[in-house]
């Protein structure tokens, strides 16, 4: 019975959040995060320091490259 | 005892304008609750997994220590937390009454397969502008309904202020009352059914 009643409240009234699609993830976390630690900072008078930037990773064109002779 | 939501009130009402007006477009913005608490709302699909496991899914963040929940003026809408920093920091996800009402079993971060489970905090954190919790949140057609309102509580042991001759005041909690039409109208706060679903 109390499943039934669960299942049938689950059905009847989940909804997502307007303009949010299934499985949306953040895009932005991590700058939100960083955002958020320099505000909590700044209000209580401390010095923020961002992270270091990560190095920007070398990038490989994937695609083969089958146009060569000897 | 039926545990049930304790309504908190503050003064910060720009904090509360500001979770009124949040939608995606937003995402990343930060605000801060009488600068006591930092808050950031990221566009994200907390719910993905609700429906099948009654978890929230978030990002990947610090460690969170508690779950909690506000609500805008009147409980329009409403936000859980997700606390961490220190419960200084956290970060809001939108939900609905039936979250309220169906306690989450716990939360898993992005790309984990393990389930956390942070403390729940019966409370949600509203406005102090007067103004009552009321709000229906209705589905199929205005045929079945959530209903939020807010009701006193009393302390029968309380003990008189001798120069007041008043009772300490408690602070009111949230009421969420269900019209279903499988089973006409039902309350869940003082019904052993939301009891059973609560200590499920």
């Amino acid at each position: 019975m109390l499943r039934l009643l669960i299942s049938l409240l689950i059905q009847l009234f989940f909804r997502r959040p307007a303009g949010i699609a299934p499985g949306q993830k953040a895009q932005d976390i991590d700058a939100a995060l960083e955002r958020l630690e320099e505000a909590y900072c700044a209000a209580h008078g401390k010095r923020y320091r961002r992270p270091p930037a990560r190095p920007p990773q070398p990038t490989f064109d994937l695609a083969p490259d089958l146009d060569f002779s000897l | 005892m039926p545990v049930t939501y304790t309504i908190h009130r503050h003064a910060d009402l720009s904090f509360f304008n500001w979770l009124a007006q949040l939608n995606p477009s937003r995402s990343g913005e930060v605000a801060h609750l009488n600068k006591e608490l930092f808050c950031t709302y990221v566009a994200y699909d907390a719910l993905a997994e609700w429906v099948d496991e009654r978890i929230y899914t978030l990002p990947k963040l610090p460690q969170i220590s508690e779950l909690t929940y506000f609500a805008s003026s009147q409980g329009r809408r409403l936000y859980g937390a997700a606390l961490f920093g220190d419960g200084k920091r956290a970060l809001l996800f939108e939900v609905f009454p039936l979250q309220l009402l169906l306690l989450p079993y716990g939360i898993r971060h992005e790309g984990s397969t393990e389930i956390l489970t942070p403390g729940l905090r019966y409370e949600i954190h509203l406005p102090d502008d007067k103004k009552p919790v009321s709000n229906i949140f209705s589905q199929q057609d205005d045929y079945a309904g959530l209903m939020l309102s807010e009701e006193t509580q009393s302390d029968p042991l309380a003990q008189a202020n001798p120069q007041t001759a008043l009772k300490p005041v408690l602070p009111n909690r949230l009421r969420i009352d269900a019209c279903l039409p499988e089973l006409a109208y039902v309350h869940f706060n003082q019904s052993p059914v939301l009891e059973t679903l609560l200590g499920a």
